[in-house]
């Protein structure tokens, strides 16, 4: 070992050799992806008169994505669903059909996760939760969740004095039957924007649709 | 070898530990700064786990940010700081050659660690990304690739300029390590943040950058200080040694294949999954050949390991490094993969890896090379045995909670009848016993600090005392 050009290509081109089949490969392979009708016609071209998916972000809720990023939220959850048979799933109802790549094209930061200390986020905008169940959740899980291990988002709340009359969008605690979290008579909780565009983010996300390439899973 | 080339190479030795002295110091002294604040945050972030209130009220320290700087602190601040540190040292040992350009080291070690530490107060103001190690913003990595082309290039010089051509397996492992680490950061740096490339190319790209970073980063410098250290303070010969360039090889070709491992079942293509799984089979070839290398040769030896500190360190770590390989290849199974797939299983593996392997083995070399930087030696005993306690004892019980902990949680999850508020509820007990191993690693860390800080203080102390006083000193 001591022919050092020899040695250091040989270094130098073990890593091209997976760049070039790990990162270029999947380039190569996804990184032209559209957004798609959920039929083709019969020559495989897009119908372009139908809804093409997935569809974009509107409004606050891509303030929303931001916030979930910036709150690291995707620590704790995945926005991926695997397939029929790994894992629960599709049996937890996390999503109708397995995430493919197509789901993703338009992040500009993919939020696939890597754990799941609380549950799989893709397909949240599909359960019936409502808003005031997503902003109480936020302010504070125990109310909605008792025991959970998910963070307190308080901060991005404001806790203030009813004014005169209380404000539309102050949260709602008839929920709350403990009666720990509820504010003080006199007293409201009301979102900041950002916890308004964390829930229309909620609200907004679910892979609801088919696509060419994947079609929904059958019952049984 | 007759006495006078003996006596020459020792001055060769100590001249190298000489031109190392200022660069090598500000190495070591911002891995161990960097390796408190990070013990620091994985604490709170494991508090927060089962005390979700816990500083919960600001936003600065809500658990996706601590979890985050705990990350970027022990990735960027201890372990590059700790491999800056004894990757150099072991290149130029080896060539026989001292640091020509110590002041560029020390200049690139400077911005390195003030890049780190904007970065740092970037994510906990909220300036970050959601692909972990990858946190901070662009320009932060920028200058971070920048002051490390400073170092990695009088790396390349000392190896380059050696005296002694004869390359051993333990500077093909460092060298490696510093040509890796430039190639595969800038490349996901270029991609990740200054290209349009989306989707889960994305998150491949990423993929790809966290698991070299572990695998071609700090996997080479762990081996290499193990390959080094250990036969060195054994006094005894590698055995098999003619295998260990094929366990390098195979290193190089299959680690980084193993990506596809973690993004299994996930959006991205099938073929990345099927690769990564056999890579990660194919690492049982490098982590035997290790085993045979390093294990091997400690084995008959086990009662003189236990009465050297840095060997107990370092033996630890080599020892590590072969269950890791172990548990990494029956965790990659598809069944395993179904239930322990996003699970603290994950991080518990993680943490055998980064910690039990990689930071034991820096403890061992750092407590070997720092009383060469500051020709002293170090002050107290009783601390250096304090820290491989805590440390040894507690990074078992954290891999073992984690690990029984992510097994549980994955079986609850497959079980769709298990609603989540009661995997939380089971796996508690599970997250206060690692809190408790946390606390104990943290006063380890403490105690390798203080111990640093005498030492330190002993040798300025000693800088300003008459000659034969610090006569005495040095041979102490
Ligand atoms: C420490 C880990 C953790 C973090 C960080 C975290 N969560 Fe959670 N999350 C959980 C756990 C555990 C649950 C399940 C119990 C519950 O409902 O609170 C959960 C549940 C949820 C649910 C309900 C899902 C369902 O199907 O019932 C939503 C929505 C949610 N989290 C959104 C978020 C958002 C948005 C963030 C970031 C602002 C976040 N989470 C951060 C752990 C976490």
């Amino acid at each position: 070992m001591k022919n050092l050009p020899f040695l250091i290509s040989g270094i130098f081109a073990t890593l091209l050799f997976s760049w070039m089949g790990v990162v270029l490969g999947t380039q190569i392979q996804y990184g032209d992806l559209e957004r798609s009708s959920s039929e083709l016609d019969e020559n495989g071209n897009i119908l372009s008169d139908e809804t093409l998916f997935p569809e974009p972000l509107v409004g606050l809720a891509q303030i929303g994505e931001e916030v979930y990023t910036e709150m690291g939220c995707s620590h704790c959850h995945t926005q991926q669903v695997r397939k029929k048979g790994m894992g629960s799933d599709f049996e937890r109802g996390w999503g109708k059909r397995q995430s493919v790549a197509r789901d993703y094209i338009l992040q500009s930061r993919v939020l696939l996760g890597s754990y799941r200390i609380g549950q799989d986020l893709a397909n949240v905008g599909d359960r019936d939760y409502d808003r005031n169940w997503h902003m109480l959740h936020f302010y504070n899980p125990q109310i909605t969740s008792p025991n959970s291990n998910m963070p307190p988002y308080s901060f991005l709340f404001d806790y203030k004095k009813i004014k005169g009359q209380k404000s539309l969008d102050a949260l709602d605690f008839s929920m709350d039957t403990s009666n720990l979290y509820k504010p003080e008579e006199g007293f409201e909780v009301v979102p900041t924007t950002r916890a308004k565009a964390l829930v229309e983010y909620m609200m907004s996300l679910n892979q609801d649709y088919e696509l060419p390439e994947m079609k929904f899973t059958a019952l049984e | 070898m007759s006495k006078d080339t003996l006596i020459s190479e020792e001055s060769i030795q100590s001249k190298i530990d000489r031109s190392m002295q200022s660069a090598g110091l500000l190495f070591s002294a911002s891995a161990i700064v960097w390796l408190i604040i990070g013990s620091l945050f994985g604490l709170v972030s494991a508090i927060k786990l089962h005390i979700p209130s816990f500083l919960s009220g600001f936003e600065w320290f809500t658990y996706g940010r601590t979890q985050s700087v705990f990350i970027c602190s022990m990735a960027y601040g201890w372990s590059c700081n700790a491999i800056f540190a004894v990757g150099l040292w072991i290149i130029a040992r080896l060539g026989l050659r001292e640091v020509r350009h110590g002041g560029l080291m020390f200049c690139g070690g400077l911005i390195w660690n003030l890049s780190l530490s904007f970065g740092i107060l970037c994510i906990l103001l909220g300036q970050m990304t959601s692909l972990d190690f990858l946190e901070m913003p662009g320009g932060v990595f920028l200058s971070m690739l920048f002051s490390y082309a400073l170092i990695g290039i009088s790396a390349f010089m000392i190896f380059k300029n050696r005296l002694n051509k004869e390359i051993y397996i333990s500077q093909l492992y460092a060298v490696a390590g510093f040509f890796w680490f430039p190639w595969f950061f800038s490349a996901a740096l270029f991609i990740i943040y200054f290209t349009d490339v989306r989707g889960t190319v994305q998150s491949v790209t990423h993929g790809w950058y966290a698991h070299n970073f572990f695998g071609m980063w700090l996997t080479p410098i762990g081996l290499a200080a193990a390959y080094y250290f250990i036969p060195k303070l054994l006094k005894r010969p590698i055995n098999k040694y003619y295998l260990a360039p094929l366990g390098f090889w195979s290193l190089a070709l299959f680690y980084s294949w193993g990506v596809g491992r973690l993004l299994i079942n996930g959006p991205v293509p099938v073929w990345i999954q099927a690769s990564g799984t056999i890579a990660t089979v194919l690492m049982f070839v490098p982590a035997l050949i290790t085993l045979i290398n390093v294990n091997w040769t400690v084995i008959p030896f086990f009662k003189q390991v236990l009465s050297n500190y840095k060997l107990r360190f370092a033996v630890f770590g080599a020892f590590s490094f072969t269950v890791f390989g172990i548990l990494g290849i029956f965790s990659s199974t598809p069944d395993s993969v179904a239930v322990n797939q996003f699970t603290y299983a994950r991080e518990s593996l993680s943490q055998l890896g980064n910690y039990a392997f990689f930071s034991m083995l820096m403890f061992g070399s750092l407590y070997f090379i720092l009383p060469k930087f500051v020709r002293t030696d170090w002050p107290s005993k009783f601390l250096i045995n304090f820290h491989f306690l805590s440390s040894s004892i507690g990074i078992t019980v954290v891999i073992i909670s984690l690990w029984l902990c992510g097994n549980i949680q994955g079986e609850l999850m497959s079980d769709p009848n298990v609603s989540f508020l009661t995997i939380t509820e089971v796996t508690q007990p599970y997250l206060v016993t690692r809190t408790f191993a946390l606390v104990l690693l943290l006063l380890g860390h403490l105690s390798f600090a203080f111990n640093f800080l005498k030492l330190l203080f002993v040798s300025i102390v000693a800088l300003f005392e008459p000659v034969d006083s610090k006569q005495l000193v040095v041979e102490a």
